[in-house]
């Protein structure tokens, strides 16, 4: 499925010799050597982030000091932008992995270069949804009373309640994620190692894992990466499904739904691809790689957008038939409120960014022009965004219990926190990207040899 | 190394000298222990103390917890029969007045430059003393007056003798609410100008012209138990039980079978056409049917009346024939604040209505004195201002009255007052009458006094301290007594006692003495004798009723000023639990209102929550507007309690001071509540009204407010079969309750919606008050709550069958709790009690809980509340105070579960009924909350839960609640079905 372009792509040009190999190196190793200009601008990103978070830290302790009367939440609606932006990132996580394990098993190699940016996505956006459960709990400082240790109390933890499983499979898909990630890196780290002196080969040294390229540790290297791709592809689903779980399982209106499961995988992998976009269309610019991360790579994302828009739509249209099919009142009118009542701007700009905007992208013109793309990126995280506060807190503010009916409205910490939220992932995001290599060398170095389109 | 004896040692030094640190306090310079301490002091155990309540006239019975020296809590005494062991919202706040931060700490005066100055007792006594002194020797005596609470026995006794040992004989026991009219139109009517005993008990069809006998009116806690034991025996009454004739509908009018809204002012034609349909029918056969009163009420045919009061003429007859077939019936009338423009002529058209229907001696009757007899009326009152402002007074005593706030400013109550040279107040804070005093002699609090108090014949209340007294305060009637003593007062024997303890035990032997205090007092209460129920009409011939008025719009709306249950006439207002107690009514806390019909407010282009001032003749009030439909179209309805100006935390500066929309200068007996017109503008700025009810109505799918909970009596015969529970469909296997599973039963056909229980959780449970941010916000803390729902009200022969339930939802401890599976750390669990036990010190604050409770009763503590000093004495040290960042809820009060179980395993005995009485269900007036154990099928929660009204609130979710709630029941077609 070559977009032959002579010209535009280098790469497609198919002249396999020992110096193209050498030219990957040199391009990829290129975009960690920066200008002074390059350097103090990173520098400066990577400490705006820095200063942005490290208030939003503040702002939390500041939280933990007056009790959670300082934030917009209230009766009834007890959860509000953390447990938003918790779904969120971990939505965007959802991607990563997407683009790395399952792509990697479909054998769609197109994958290859941007899987690194992808990866580092997905364990920087689970280091960023993992701040939320604890930035939201009323007392944080007992954080660790989640974790299933023996005591001499004999206190344990309820296994039967949705937040110990997603406790779990939160810190599983980490840990995976972050093997999968490493994996992935030892043959580069190798190679940074092989071209590194000083303190920076020492760390590189060991980063390496004593890699030398011999045929046994590809042998070895392969077969690993291939289980860890298909253990990590279940892990996608579940992940996912569990944070939907959280809400499923409850009895909320709104929520107690069969469908949130694929539907909130569907959701996590638009928003994880969406957010791709947004990060690889400026990063292929500043990393100085479009040679690598072309405009079919970009379309490709688009095209995989459309796709899981059209199943984003379909478990709307379906969440809303079957609300108005069945003969619950409750759930009738909640969903008749998410359209028409105190939160339909929501629910109106969340289909228009997440069905009726990605419908664009059957236009070539939208999907091949980067900054439209770009724009239409922004606009599904938007769209993402809104739908989980949606889901989460027009549920919430219209159950039961009419007297206490309410609504929320987040307020200067929840603001401040979310922002924070973003910087702090920026800034790790940044910091990763800034020291690997930002395209798979031995990855691509290896779709070269094997003829792959990637 | 240090060995483990020394450093226990060392140790226990340590801790000694924290301890010692710690209890210091400003006021206590040594810690000397008991050395023998006393019977009744037992460190953690609590003594129980009965006294009377002083809230209010009812003089309901009243027994203080006490725990360590300090009362926490107030409970009826069950032994009292005024209350019979129940208490209002009012009551159960008395803790709170009582540890109220804002109370004078000791006597002051006030100096030349207007400053007040701390002065000691005896400082305080000698300046008293020699006031008096000169006043006796300047041969003023006799303008010497005591403005003051009503006060019955002791301290009637020795205000009188005390100044009639000055020279004086100005004694007014003033109370805001006389019922002068009442009492005038008694002496018209029967020849006794008295208050007659009201027997809700004997009743059989109650008529209401606005008396709110559930809230406010002469003893709302009594007439709740009466009126719930009258629903209960007439459950299957087709016509209904009680009919509410008023402009606007009260809390009491919300409890009525059927709602007759009257414009403002026109109640006294429909009571005078009733009376006329009554003796006119069959020949004028009924027995007070005397030629006198068809003459009297001649004008009044239903038909002439139609016009002025909107009321069908076949309406009039069906309730006269209602309210003569059903004998004894009662009809109370006029509203505590006032009844339209001529109070006396209503007063005496419902004592009209009583004697044509054979009433008199039988549910309204003379042979009690009420206490409230004594009540000066507003003409004294004016007469007083009147000489005050001729400076005729010299000294002036105020004792429990706040007549500048309580007395529209338009009396020029406050103006006479500065008139007067000398002004002696014993208020126990700051209120508006003492920014015009010189000297302040404050009080004990009533929980801190020795007294009597008998509300009516045969009942005398005995009042003791419950425990000392925390301020630098003296009882008045020891100032009075000392002060006595110092002028060397005559006859010397009136002021003998030297304590006024003494003088209240008089000469009581000692087991006399004793069982009269253990029991609240003495209750002699005769029956009464058939003989005394013969009070024959005495018309007299000074009796005259209104024209009928032609009806014309005047552009104006008629005011209404209405009383909550929870702040009466603002006396309490401070009392941060009351500010935050949603009127049962419209549901706002910590403002007052301005409650308009939707067609008023529409004609006005105003909307619910809009600001806007309210100008009659005699001045202006901002206030927020509440829509309803149970306000008369012609009728503006604004709430007593409000608009304190008082330096007061909580009451200061909140709300519309809606006396200053009345006329008090027009003297008619009693203060002419019900005259006032107002123009309604709109207006911007001013404090917010916050209503903590979302919805009360049916609003489409999806709210379902429990309407179907209200049945005609031809289906409480019948087994409702609405169980949508489905226990098949269960994926664990049930809880087991191997001894007890507690339960309660709610029914909502005797709960009135006073609120008296969310109160007594609060002072029970500890829970905090967020105040009006945290309100307005969404995070108040009531663990129980009552909800109001309307059904969407149905006319039938011109009666609003108005179909209100009043449900209080707390937690339900349901079997299958959705919130304990969704907990984390189990920091809520099923305890083998059926309980949904809460444990604060695990919960880590993910909140699902609340999320996935349908009930929505968990609440989270935002923050760190806290209680300012010294009301944190009043915490119930055996109920944990929450710390910011944790869930907590209703646990049926498990620690008075807990302290019966010891009792009982201590006397080696098993649990009894009514060893546990949760706080919300010992305090109910209306009875309608039982506890007990469903095990025992004998329980009488297990046979209300068998009931064939028995319904769970949301039961489809399967959650099986341990609380039944039993369904309102109302005439037929009252309500439409469901909602």
């Amino acid at each position: 499925m070559a977009l032959s372009r002579p010209g535009d792509d280098p790469v497609s040009e198919r002249t396999i010799t020992a110096g193209r190999l050498q030219q990957i190196s040199d391009d990829v190793l290129a975009a960690l050597a920066w200008t002074r200009v390059g350097w103090l601008a990173y520098w400066a990103a990577v400490g705006l982030c820095f200063y942005i978070w490290a208030i939003a830290a503040a702002v939390w302790a500041y939280q933990i000091h007056e009790g959670f009367t300082i934030t917009g939440l209230k009766h009834p609606v007890m959860w509000g932008f953390y447990i938003t932006a918790f779904v969120f990132w971990i939505g965007i996580a959802h991607s990563g992995t997407l683009v790395s394990a399952i792509l990697f098993l479909f054998r769609a190699h197109w994958r290859t270069p941007i899987a690194r940016m992808a990866e580092t996505m997905t364990i920087v956006a689970v280091m960023t949804a993992a701040l939320f459960p604890v930035i939201h709990l009323g007392r944080a400082w007992r954080l660790y009373w989640l974790i299933p240790y023996p005591n001499q109390r004999g206190l344990w933890i309820n296994f039967s309640s949705p937040l110990v499983w997603d406790a779990a499979a939160i810190a599983t898909y980490f840990i995976v994620s972050l093997l999968f990630w490493f994996m992935d890196l030892v043959p580069d780290f190798a190679l940074l190692r092989d071209r590194s002196h000083g303190w920076a080969h020492t760390i590189y040294r060991y980063l390496a894992f004593g890699w030398s390229g011999t045929a046994g540790q590809w042998r070895y290297f392969r077969s690993a990466y291939t289980l860890m791709a298909g253990l990590i592809t279940a892990l996608v689903v579940s992940v996912h499904s569990i944070v939907s779980w959280d809400f499923a399982m409850a009895i909320v209106p709104g929520w107690h739904s069969s469908i949130f499961a694929p539907y909130f995988v569907a959701g996590a992998i638009l928003s994880g691809l969406s957010m791709l976009l947004t990060l690889v269309i400026p990063g292929r610019e500043l990393l100085g790689i479009r040679a690598y991360v072309t405009a079919r790579h970009l379309e490709n994302i688009a095209k995989l957008i459309v796709a899981v828009s059209l199943i984003v739509t379909y478990a709307y249209v379906t969440e809303l038939f079957f609300a108005w099919l069945g003969d619950d009142g409750y759930v009738r009118s909640a969903f008749a409120n998410r359209g028409v009542g105190h939160y339909a701007p929501l629910f109106w700009l969340s289909f228009v960014c997440n069905s009726v905007v990605p419908l664009t992208f059957f236009s070539a013109a939208v999907r091949r022009s980067a900054w439209k793309l770009f724009v239409a990126s922004i606009l599904i995280n938007l769209g993402m965004w809104s739908e989980r506060l949606l889901i989460i807190v027009s549920s919430l503010s219209r159950e039961f219990n009419a007297y206490s009916w309410g609504t929320y409205m987040p307020r200067w910490p929840e603001w401040t926190i979310l922002l924070g939220s973003g910087a702090w992932f920026v800034f790790w995001f940044l910091l990763i990207i800034g020291h690997v290599p930002p395209v798979p060398i031995a990855d691509m170095k290896e779709a070269v040899l094997e003829g792959h389109d990637a | 190394m240090m060995e483990r004896r020394h450093f226990l040692k060392v140790a226990g030094l340590g801790a000694t000298a924290a301890l010692a640190d710690g209890c210091s306090s400003k006021s206590t310079t040594n810690l000397i222990p008991y050395l023998v301490a006393a019977d009744d002091v037992v460190p953690g155990v609590p003594a129980y103390y009965a006294t009377t309540c002083g809230g209010c006239p009812a003089g309901c019975g009243l027994i203080a917890k006490t725990i360590d020296g300090r009362v926490i809590k107030a409970e009826g005494n069950p032994r009292h029969p005024i209350g019979a062991g129940r208490l209002c919202a009012r009551g159960q706040a008395s803790v709170q007045s009582l540890y109220d931060p804002d109370r004078f700490r000791g006597p002051s005066i006030r100096t030349s430059n207007a400053e007040w100055q701390s002065l000691t007792w005896d400082e305080a006594q000698a300046l008293l003393a020699g006031k008096l002194r000169e006043v006796r020797e300047r041969g003023r005596g006799g303008a010497v007056a005591w403005l003051g609470a009503l006060q019955t026995g002791s301290m009637e006794r020795l205000t009188r003798d005390w100044l009639a040992a000055i020279g004086s004989e100005r004694r007014l026991f003033y109370e805001p609410f006389d019922y002068a009219a009442l009492r005038r139109a008694a002496e018209l009517t029967v020849g006794r100008r008295a208050i007659p005993a009201y027997d809700f008990d004997r009743a059989n069809f109650v008529l209401s012209f606005g008396a709110e006998f559930l809230e406010s009116w002469l003893s709302p806690v009594e007439f709740a138990g009466a009126f719930t034991r009258l629903r209960q025996r007439r459950a299957s009454d087709p016509f209904g039980t009680f009919i509410a004739v008023a402009p606007r509908q009260s809390m009491t009018a919300l409890n009525a079978d059927g709602w007759v809204p009257a414009p403002p002012g026109a109640e006294v034609f429909v009571a005078l056409s009733l009376v006329h349909a009554i003796v006119n029918r069959d020949g004028g056969a009924a027995p007070g049917s005397a030629p006198e009163i068809r003459s009297l009420v001649a004008p009044y045919a239903p038909e002439a009346t139609q016009p002025a009061t909107g009321v069908l003429p076949q309406t009039v007859r069906d309730i006269a024939r209602q309210f003569t077939s059903a004998s004894p019936s009662l009809a109370v009338g006029g509203s505590i604040t006032g009844g339209g423009a001529d109070p006396v002529a209503l007063e005496a058209a419902v004592l009209l209505l009583n004697i044509v229907a054979g009433n008199i001696g039988r549910t309204v009757r003379f042979d009690r004195a009420c206490a409230l007899d004594a009540l000066a009326t507003y003409t004294d009152v004016l007469e007083l201002t009147r000489a005050m402002a001729a400076g005729q007074i010299d000294v002036l005593f105020v004792h429990d009255a706040n007549p500048v706030y309580t007395l529209p400013p338009s009396a020029g109550f406050g103006a006479a007052l500065d008139r007067v040279p000398f002004v002696v107040s014993f208020a126990r804070q700051p209120d508006e009458t003492t920014a015009h005093a010189h000297l302040v002699l404050p009080d004990h609090h009533f929980l801190e006094s020795w007294g009597d108090y008998s509300p009516r014949a045969g009942i005398e209340g005995l009042r003791q301290p419950a425990m000392s007294p925390y301020f630098f305060t003296q009882a008045a009637g020891d100032v009075l007594l000392r002060a006595a003593r110092a002028i060397g007062a005559q006859p010397a024997a009136a002021f003998a006692p030297q304590e006024y303890a003494d003088y209240v035990r008089g000469s009581s032997n000692d087991e006399a003495w004793g069982d009269a205090l253990r029991n609240g007092g003495r209750f002699e209460e005769k029956e009464p004798t058939p003989a005394a129920e013969t009070t024959p009409p005495n018309l007299s011939s000074a009796i005259a009723f209104p024209p009928i008025p032609s009806r014309g719009a005047t552009g104006d709306l008629a005011l209404i000023i209405t009383t909550s249950p929870q702040l009466y006439d603002g006396r309490d207002a401070n009392a941060a639990w009351l500010q935050e107690l949603p009127d049962p009514v419209t549901k706002t806390v910590w403002n007052g209102y301005a409650e308009m019909h939707p067609d008023a407010a529409r004609a006005l282009v105003v909307a619910e929550g809009d600001a806007v001032t309210l100008v009659s003749a005699n001045g202006q009030v901002s206030a927020r507007i509440h829509v309803s439909a149970g306000v008369h179209p012609d009728a503006v309805a604004v709430p007593l309690g409000y608009g304190r100006t008082a330096p007061l935390r909580n009451a200061g500066g909140r709300g519309p001071y809606a006396l200053a929309l009345v006329d008090g200068a027009a003297s008619a007996g009693s203060l002419p509540w019900g005259t006032t017109r107002v123009k309604v503008t709109r207006a911007k700025g001013g404090r917010r009204l916050i209503v903590l009810q979302a919805e009360t109505r049916a609003a489409g799918e999806g709210s379902r407010p429990p309407l179907d909970a209200i049945v005609t009596p031809a289906d409480v015969a019948k087994p409702h079969g609405s169980d949508q529970a489905h226990p098949e469909s269960d994926l664990y296997t049930p809880h087991e309750h191997p001894e007890h599973r507690w339960g309660m039963a709610i029914d909502l056909n005797a709960c009135t919606g006073c609120s008296a229980c969310v109160v007594a959780c609060y002072a029970e449970n500890n829970v905090p008050v967020v105040g009006e941010v945290g309100c307005a916000d969404g995070r108040e803390m009531s663990w129980i709550r009552i909800e109001r729902y309307d059904a969407a009200p149905r006319v039938t022969r011109g009666i609003h069958r108005t179909g209100t339930i009043s449900l209080p939802m707390l937690c339900q401890q349901c079997d299958e709790a959705p919130c304990e599976a969704v907990c984390p750390v189990f920091a809520t669990y099923h305890n083998p009690e059926g309980l949904n036990a809460q444990v604060y010190a695990r919960c880590i604050g993910t909140r699902y809980c609340s999320n996935n409770c349908p009930y929505k009763v968990r609440r989270f503590n935002w923050a760190r509340y806290t209680w300012p000093a010294p009301l944190e004495l009043q915490l119930n040290p055996d109920v944990t105070v929450r710390s910011s960042g944790v869930m907590e809820k209703c646990t049926f009060c498990v620690q008075r579960i807990q302290a019966a179980r010891n009792e009982a395993r201590r006397d080696q005995r098993a649990l009894r009924e009514g060893d546990i009485i949760p706080a919300c269900a010992q305090t109910c007036p209306a009875d309608a909350i039982v506890f007990g154990d469903l095990h025992d099928p004998s329980s009488r929660v297990s046979r209300l839960a068998r009931d064939n009204r028995a319904f769970h609130v949301l039961e489809e979710l399967n959650t099986r609640p341990a609380i039944s709630y039993l369904k309102r029941v109302a005439p037929d077609g009252a309500v439409a079905a469901g909602g």
